[in-house]
C-alpha cells in the first residue's frame, strides 16, 4: 500500500532568501524591500490584519462613496476650485467635480484593475512556471526562461509602452472605459513572466519530493500532478508577492494615464486626476491632494499585507 | 613562486565573455521584437499619419517613401542595418528630423537624470544602510529608517515627483516647476527635483542591501579576528566592513537601470524634462512610429549594456571572483 | 554558559584549558578577551584580573591597551580569521601599525614572519590567505598575534586542524617563543597528548565548569575527578596497545540541559545521588591540585 501523499504543509525552498538583489530585475523593486519591520514589530497575523482591513476599507469606501455621497463624480457645477469645505471634503476640481467623490470613483477602477491584472497574471505565471517546471521535454525549460528572462530585464514601461502601441491605445470595448482595454492586456502580457520565474523555483524545488514521485509512480498525469499538488502550494507562496505587485501594477497604470496612453479622461482615473490637478498645482492643490493620499494609503495597506504575508510564510516554513 | 596569472586570461574572462555574448544576442532579439511590434500595429501607419481625410494616392506616396511597400524581409533588413548606427530614418511627424537626432537630443537628459539620482541615492543610502547595521543602540535606529523605507516604497515615483514640486516649487518658490535650463547652472536646479524623485525608489533599496552587507561582513570572523589583535574600530569600519558593502551595491544598480528608466519616463512628464521618455510617450500618442522603435530600442540597449557592465565592474573589483581557478 | 570557572596563570607558565567540545572553552577565552559581548553574551558574577587590571565590563580605553599589547589570540580557524581579499603582508602590516604606529611596517612583517619560522617571508606577503598551506597560515596567525609583543598568547585549538608533524612544529615554536621572551600561554584543546608534552599546568573543563586542574604533572599521573580520568583513559597509546580504548559514554550536555548538581554526574559511573543534587565546589590555590567532585572531596 502506497503511503498517502506528503506532510500537509511541506516546506518549500525558501523564496531566493539568500540572494535577494540577484533576482530581483526591473520591476521587481517591491519584493525586497518589505523588510518585515511591521510584522517584527507587532506580528506577521496583526500585519495581514491591518494592512488586508486597510484595503478593505478602501475598496468599501471606493464603493460606498460615489454612490451614497451627496454629490456624484461626474456632476459638474459652477462652484468650481473650491477649496476643502464641510459640503467639499476634498474640494472641487476645474469642472466643479466633488473631488472626494471622483478619487473614490477613481480608487474603484485602479484597485479592481490592479487586482485583476495581479489576479490574472498570477494565476497563467504560477501555471505557466510550474508547468515548465515539471514538464518532461527538457528543451521547453530553457526556451521559456530565456524569455521571460528578455522580458524582465526590459525597462517595463518601455515594454507596456510599445505593447500598448501595438494594441492601440485609444480602443474602448464594450463597458470598459476607453483605454482600458490596452491596459489591460499589455499589463497581464508582460507581469506574468514575473510570476513564472517564482513559480518554477518554487515548483522544481518541491518536484523532487516524494509524494510527487510516489504519484508519478501511481500513473497520476503531469498535468493531475501539477494542479492538485503543486500549484496550490506554490501559490500560495507566491501571494504575498502577487499582492507587491498590485502595489507595482497600480502606480504603473497611474503613470500611465498621467502620460496619457492609459485610461482617457473624462474616465476618474488616479493618474488622470493627478495629471489635471498638475496644471492647477498653485491655484487648487487639493485637486492633487486626494488622490494622492488614496493612493498612497491603499498602496501603504498593501505593503502592510504583503508583509504580514510574507512574515507567515517565514514563519510557517519553520 | 609563480606570477599570478592575469585577469584576462583566466575564467573570469571567458565567463565576461559569455556575457558579452549574451548580451549581444538579447540585443538582437529586442530589435527584432521591436520590428515585428511595430509590423504587427493594425492599420496603416502612413494613413496614420496623414489623418483620416489624406487621398489613396497621398498614402501610397507615403508608403513608398517611408519604405513600407517592401517585402517584409528587405523591411527586416534595412532596419537591422540601421540598429548599430542607430539610423531609424526619419520622425513621422516632425519633417526631416532623423530619429537619431532626436535620441540623442533626448538621451543626455535621461542620462543625467538617472545618473543624478543614482548618486543622490547612493550618497544618502549608505550612510543610512551602515548607520541602521552597526548603531550601538541597533533596534531603534535600524527601524526607523526602515519603517521610513517601507512608506518610500508604497509610493510611486511620481507621485512623490507631484509632492515635491507642490511642495518645493510652488509653496516655497525653491525649485523651478519644470522643464530644461540652459548652461550648467540652470540646468542643475532643474535637475535637482526630479532626481530626488527618482532616488525615492532607490533610496530603499540602497539601505537595505548596505544594511545587510554589513552586518554580514561584521560577523565575519575576520572582524572579530582583527577586533582581538587591537585594530580600531574605525579602521575596521573603513577598510574590512564599507568596501564589502559596496560590492553588492554594483550588482543592485546593474539590475535596477531598467526600472529607474521606466521611472524616469514619469518623471519626466511631470517636470516637462525633454528626455527620452518625454519623446517616447509623446511619439505613442502621436504614433510615431519610427521615433518609437528608436527610442524602445535605446531604452532596452542601455539596459542591457548597463547590466553587462555591472557585471564586468563586479568581476573586476572582488578579487575572489577573479580567482575562481 | 560558564559557571564555576577558575584558574590563573603566572607570567611564562603555560596552561593548558582542556575539554571537549562544548565545554565551555572557547567562551572562556572569548571572556578573556572582551568579546563575549559581541554575540550578546555578558558577564554576570565573577572577575578576569590581568595582572591588576580588570577586563569585566571593562571601558574600550582599556581595551586598547590590553588587545593585541598585552593580550593576543590566536583564534581556532585560520582561514575564516582572515579576510580573504586582503594579502597577508597587508593585513600584518596593518596590525602592526595599530598596535606600533612608529614602527616600519613592512621590516617589523618581515621580522615576525622570520620568528614564525617561515621561509621566503618576503614572498609570503604577497600571497592572500588561501594560497597559503594550514601551517603556514597558522604561523601568519601566531606572527599576528605577536605583533604586538604580547604578554599572554591565547591559542584557541591552534592546532587542531593541522598534521600531527606540523603540529609539533607550532608547538615548538611557541615553546621556544616562550623561552626567549617569557610569554605565557592559555593552550586550548582538548588533545591530552599534546598537554603532556607542552604545558605547566592544566585545567580540565567540563560543561561549562573547571573540574580538575593543577600542574600538569600531578592531574595526569593523579587524576581525581572521574572525568579526567575516563580522558586518560580514553587516549590511545603506544604502551597499552593491546588494551581496549574506553570512550566515555553519551554525549557532553548543553547548557539548557545541565541539571542542578555535578555536571559529569549523568556520565558519571561513581555518581551518588549527593552527585546529582548538589554542585560540588572547586577549591583552587596556586600550584596545588584543585579537583571538583565530591569523592575526592571525601578523600
Amino acid at each position: 500500500m502506497m503511503a498517502q501523499g506528503g506532510p500537509l504543509e511541506p516546506a518549500v525552498a525558501p523564496l531566493m532568501e539568500a540572494a535577494p538583489i540577484a533576482v530581483s530585475a526591473g520591476r521587481n523593486r517591491v519584493a525586497w524591500l518589505v523588510s518585515h519591520r511591521f510584522s517584527r514589530r507587532w506580528g506577521a497575523s496583526r500585519a495581514i490584519l491591518f494592512g488586508g482591513g486597510g484595503l478593505a476599507a478602501m475598496c468599501l469606501l471606493c464603493i460606498a462613496v460615489p454612490l451614497l455621497w451627496a454629490y456624484k463624480p461626474d456632476a459638474m457645477s459652477a462652484l468650481a476650485l473650491q477649496g476643502p469645505s464641510s459640503a467639499h471634503p476634498f474640494g472641487t476640481d476645474e469642472l466643479g467635480r466633488d473631488v472626494m467623490a471622483r478619487a473614490f470613483d477613481a480608487g474603484r477602477l485602479d484597485i479592481s484593475v490592479a487586482l485583476f491584472v495581479v489576479a490574472v497574471s498570477s494565476i497563467v505565471g504560477t501555471a505557466i512556471g510550474s508547468g515548465v517546471a515539471l514538464t518532461a521535454q527538457r528543451w521547453i525549460d530553457p526556451v521559456v526562461m530565456r524569455l521571460v528572462d528578455a522580458l524582465i530585464a526590459f525597462p517595463y514601461l518601455v515594454i507596456l509602452l510599445l505593447l500598448v502601441t501595438v494594441i492601440g491605445p485609444g480602443r474602448h470595448l464594450g463597458f470598459l472605459p476607453s483605454g482600458l482595454p490596452a491596459i489591460l492586456i499589455s499589463f497581464v502580457c508582460l507581469d506574468w513572466t514575473f510570476y513564472s520565474r517564482l513559480a518554477r523555483g518554487q515548483a522544481m524545488s518541491l518536484r523532487d519530493r516524494e509524494y510527487v514521485l510516489a504519484a508519478r509512480l501511481a500513473g497520476f498525469s503531469n498535468t493531475r500532478i501539477l494542479v492538485r499538488h503543486i500549484i496550490p502550494i506554490v501559490f500560495r507562496q507566491i501571494l504575498a508577492y502577487a499582492v507587491l505587485d498590485a502595489i507595482v501594477t497600480m502606480g504603473a497604470l497611474a503613470s500611465f494615464s498621467f502620460l496619457g496612453v492609459g485610461v482617457q479622461p473624462p474616465t476618474a482615473e488616479w493618474g488622470n486626476m493627478m495629471f489635471d490637478a498638475q496644471s492647477y498645482i498653485s491655484t487648487a492643490p487639493w485637486m492633487l491632494i486626494g488622490p494622492a493620499v488614496l493612493l498612497a494609503v491603499t498602496g501603504l495597506s498593501l505593503s502592510v499585507l504583503a508583509d504580514g504575508l510574507l512574515a507567515k510564510g517565514a514563519g510557517d516554513r519553520r | 613562486m609563480n606570477r599570478r596569472p592575469s585577469v584576462l586570461a583566466g575564467p573570469a574572462a571567458r565567463d565576461l565573455a559569455r556575457k558579452v555574448a549574451q548580451a549581444v544576442s538579447v540585443m538582437l532579439l529586442v530589435s527584432i521584437t521591436v520590428f515585428f511590434a511595430m509590423r504587427l500595429i493594425p492599420g496603416n501607419p502612413a494613413k496614420d499619419v496623414l489623418g483620416n481625410k489624406a487621398t489613396p494616392v497621398a498614402v501610397a506616396a507615403l508608403d513608398q517613401r517611408l519604405g513600407l511597400d517592401r517585402p517584409l524581409i528587405a523591411q527586416f533588413w534595412s532596419f537591422l542595418k540601421g540598429v548599430p548606427t542607430l539610423s531609424f530614418g526619419n520622425s513621422l511627424v516632425e519633417e526631416g528630423v532623423s530619429v537619431r537626432h532626436i535620441i540623442f537630443d533626448g538621451l543626455g537628459v535621461t542620462a543625467l537624470v538617472v545618473t543624478a539620482s543614482t548618486a543622490m541615492s547612493l550618497v544618502v543610502g549608505v550612510p543610512l544602510g551602515l548607520w541602521a547595521a552597526l548603531a550601538r543602540r541597533q533596534q531603534v535606529v535600524s527601524h526607523s529608517v526602515q519603517s521610513v523605507a517601507v512608506v518610500l516604497l508604497a509610493a510611486p515615483p511620481f507621485l512623490i515627483g507631484l509632492l515635491l514640486i507642490f511642495a518645493f516649487s510652488v509653496k516655497l518658490g525653491l525649485f523651478p516647476v519644470g522643464g530644461w535650463g540652459k548652461g550648467l547652472g540652470s540646468d542643475l536646479s532643474h535637475l535637482a527635483l526630479p532626481a530626488v524623485a527618482l532616488s525615492g525608489y532607490l533610496i530603499p533599496l540602497v539601505i537595505r542591501t548596505v544594511r545587510q552587507a554589513a552586518l554580514d561582513a561584521s560577523r565575519e570572523l575576520y572582524v572579530e579576528a582583527s577586533i582581538a589583535r587591537g585594530i580600531s574600530s574605525r579602521s575596521i569600519m573603513y577598510k574590512q566592513i564599507l568596501p564589502n558593502s559596496l560590492l553588492p551595491l554594483i550588482t543592485l544598480i546593474g539590475l535596477n537601470v531598467g526600472t529607474l528608466i521606466s521611472g524616469a519616463i514619469v518623471i519626466e512628464a511631470i517636470f516637462a524634462l525633454p528626455g527620452l521618455g518625454t519623446a517616447l510617450y509623446q511619439a505613442v500618442n502621436a504614433l510615431n512610429y519610427t521615433v518609437i522603435e528608436g527610442c524602445a530600442i535605446i531604452a532596452a540597449f542601455s539596459v542591457v549594456i548597463a547590466n553587462l557592465s555591472a557585471d564586468a565592474l563586479y568581476i573586476l573589483v572582488d578579487p575572489r571572483v577573479r580567482r575562481q581557478a | 554558559m560558564l559557571q564555576d570557572v577558575s584558574f590563573s596563570i603566572a607570567n611564562g607558565e603555560c596552561l593548558a584549558l582542556v575539554g571537549e567540545t562544548g565545554s565551555g572553552k572557547t567562551m572562556t577565552t572569548r571572556v578573556i578577551t572582551g568579546l563575549v559581548g559581541r554575540s550578546g553574551g555578558r558577564v554576570v558574577n565573577g572577575s578576569v584580573v590581568f595582572d591588576g587590571l580588570s577586563l569585566v565590563d571593562a571601558p574600550a580605553a582599556t581595551w586598547k591597551q590590553v588587545r593585541g599589547r598585552r593580550i593576543a589570540l590566536v583564534p581556532q580557524s585560520s582561514l575564516a580569521s582572515l579576510n580573504p581579499v586582503i594579502k597577508v603582508g597587508n593585513q600584518l602590516r596593518e596590525t602592526i601599525k595599530a598596535l606600533n604606529p612608529h614602527l616600519e611596517t613592512r621590516k617589523r612583517s618581515i621580522e615576525l614572519l622570520e620568528m614564525v619560522r617561515l621561509p621566503k617571508a618576503a614572498d609570503v606577503m604577497r600571497l592572500y590567505p588561501h594560497e597559503l598551506s594550514g601551517g603556514m597560515r597558522q604561523r601568519v596567525m601566531i606572527a599576528l598575534a605577536l605583533a604586538g609583543d604580547p604578554e599572554l598568547l591565547i591559542a584557541d585549538e591552534a592546532t587542531t586542524a593541522l598534521d600531527t608533524t606540523i603540529q609539533r612544529g607550532i608547538l615548538d615554536l611557541i615553546s621556544e617563543l616562550r623561552s626567549t621572551s617569557g610569554l605565557a600561554v592559555l593552550f586550548v584543546t582538548h588533545d591530552l597528548g599534546l598537554v603532556r608534552r607542552f604545558t605547566d599546568s592544566v585545567a580540565v573543563m567540563y560543561a561549562g565548569t573547571v573540574v580538575e586542574s593543577g600542574p600538569t604533572a600531578t592531574v595526569l599521573e593523579h587524576a581525581s575527578h572521574p572525568y579526567t580520568r575516563a580522558l586518560l583513559a580514553s587516549i590511545p597509546s603506544v604502551e597499552r596497545r593491546d588494551a581496549p580504548l574506553l570512550p566515555v559514554p553519551g554525549l557532553c550536555p548543553a547548557p539548557h540541559e545541565r541539571g542542578a548538581g555535578c555536571g559529569f554526574a549523568p556520565r558519571c559511573n561513581q555518581a551518588e545521588a549527593r552527585c546529582h543534587e548538589q554542585r560540588p565546589v572547586l577549591e583552587v590555590e596556586r600550584g596545588e591540585h584543585s579537583v571538583s567532585c565530591w569523592l575526592a572531596v571525601t578523600k
